[in-house]
């Protein structure tokens, strides 16, 4: 590369010089030095020229033998064994070791990559696969709490809640045209809760705007997506879908009254209160907040750094080997 | 001479089998040293002290040639006294004449005293034109036209470029070919540039 550059800088004259040089010393190659020799043919000045760079190099040539003025033979009762030089044997081993620890070093860098992906996914899943759970034991747990309810058409929604469940997991759009309205304030629940979570760490930071949104929203839905929010850790990885939480209580509380949302000393919001015949029932609040699964940390961090701290040492210590062989 | 036998026995220890090298090499390390340096105290004790070096640093020897690894560690030290003195050296005519007196080129036979004090006076002009060049570029010239080095080889034996041999025996040869013709009353005519 700095031969290009140095060519690049250099005059048409000389670049002619070191042509000239180079064909009387036979350094250039079989078709330079025929397109040299056609330049030659034709150039009087040319030939001038290479004369003369010729006497140079035989009157260099000539210069006598000078006789050496002594010897230079060490002596043998001062010089032992010469010195012993362990990183400069080492060198191939070095050598090897700096080319493997590289190939291992990007293998772990790329494990870590894909290995981060697939961890980023299975939390996904797990989130979700824990909710559904979550709202299943809150639904089996609903109406030991409000005995009150129809029976009849409460277990036959329960029982259909997680079939629903399954199904909105399978297909996310919900198929009844309540769960739209439900799945919209769920989200918009879900993005007032985001919003001002960002930078922050503490999930109760979200905790004035659920409860507000509590005591406005008319629907349970809409308060279990609020306690989703408040429950959603700051990290986009561990988000839960809200999407199958909508629709897993579809249609159990379509007109019955309710009474707005207390808060909690901590500022969440309380337990949503559904009544019926004037009576107050408290629905336990869904525990998503506590099955959030923590953000995927990576496999093997102090791998890599290891690797990466042996790859620079042992690459310095190739590179001194390396300059210590002339 | 079996050079890569010599070599290992003397990373052994054997100071004597590298001393057969020494005796080898000797005339041409003191030669090398002398065209770059000029003086001959100076390519004297750098002669010395490059083989010490290089018996040292044998075991930093790597295989290939010989020669060039020597050359390069004289060429080093050459570098080294140039930079310590920070001064061209002078070469003595006294000096250089009596040297010549034994010299193959000096005792052609049936060569009268006029063809004699004129090859001193050029070799004495060639000595003043080189030492008068730049370090790298006389170095460059010494290798390839006093010691008969290809480009390849000098590139290796001075760590450097074959793109930057070119360029620095180009421009010695320029140099030398200009300082050459403004001397050229003096050179015998068969070895003046005006052909």
């Amino acid at each position: 590369m700095f031969d290009f550059l140095r060519n690049w800088s250099k005059s048409a004259e000389e670049k002619r010089q070191e042509a000239l040089n180079a064909y009387l010393d036979d350094a250039l190659s079989p078709r330079q030095r025929a397109a040299f020799e056609a330049e030659l043919a034709q150039d009087e000045m040319l030939r001038v020229e290479l004369n003369r760079l010729r006497l140079v190099r035989e009157n260099l040539g000539r210069l006598p033998r000078r006789r050496v003025p002594r010897n230079f033979m060490l002596d043998s009762a001062v010089y032992g064994r010469p010195t012993r030089e362990p990183l400069v044997q080492a060198y191939p081993v070095l050598r090897f070791a700096t080319v493997l620890t590289a190939f291992f070093f990007v293998l772990a860098v790329a494990l870590q990559s894909f290995g981060g992906m697939t961890a980023s996914r299975t939390a996904d899943l797990a989130v979700e696969v824990t909710r559904v759970v979550t709202e299943e034991v809150a639904m089996e747990e609903a109406p030991a709490a409000a005995p009150m309810f129809d029976e009849g058409v409460a277990m036959e929604e329960m029982e259909a809640a997680p079939m629903a469940v399954e199904e909105m997991a399978e297909e996310p759009v919900a198929e009844e045209p309540a769960a739209e309205p439900m799945e919209e304030m769920a989200m918009d629940a879900a993005a007032e809760a985001e919003a001002p979570v960002v930078g922050e760490t503490e999930d109760t930071a979200v905790a004035p705007p659920a409860a507000e949104s509590a005591g406005s929203v008319g629907t349970a839905e809409g308060d279990y997506a609020n306690a989703a929010a408040t429950a959603m850790p700051a990290t986009p990885t561990a988000t839960p879908t809200l999407t199958p939480v909508a629709t897993a209580v579809p249609t159990a509380t379509p007109d019955i009254p309710r009474v707005p949302a207390e808060t909690t000393p901590s500022g969440r919001a309380a337990p949503d209160l559904l009544t019926q015949n004037g009576a107050a029932t408290a629905v336990p609040e869904p525990v998503l907040q506590e099955t959030a699964v923590p953000v995927p940390t990576p496999a093997f961090p102090w791998l890599l750094v290891g690797l990466g701290l042996l790859f620079v040492l042992l690459v310095v210590l190739t590179f001194l080997a390396r300059r210590r062989i002339l | 001479m079996d050079e890569t036998a010599l070599i290992a026995d003397a990373k052994k220890g054997d100071v004597q089998a590298y001393n057969r090298l020494v005796i080898h090499y000797q005339e041409l390390a003191y030669n090398v040293a002398r065209r770059i340096v000029g003086s001959p105290q100076a390519a004297e004790d750098i002669t010395q002290e490059s083989f010490i070096a290089a018996y040292q640093a044998l075991n930093r020897f790597r295989g290939g040639s010989f020669k060039s690894w020597l050359l390069r560690i004289v060429t080093n030290r050459c570098y080294d006294e140039l930079r310590r003195h920070k001064r061209r050296p002078q070469s003595s005519i006294d000096e250089l004449t009596e040297d010549n007196e034994s010299a193959p080129f000096m005792r052609s036979s049936g060569e009268t005293p006029e063809q004699h004090q004129q090859r001193v006076e050029l070799a004495e002009a060639i000595e003043r034109c080189l030492q008068a060049l730049p370090d790298d570029q006389r170095t460059a010239a010494v290798l390839c036209d006093v010691e008969g080095y290809d480009y390849n080889e000098i590139a290796g034996i001075l760590s450097v470029s074959l793109g930057t041999v070119k360029s620095r025996i180009s421009r010695a040869r320029g140099k030398l070919r200009d300082c050459l013709q403004k001397v050229q009353e003096l050179l015998p005519m068969q070895y003046r540039l005006s052909t």
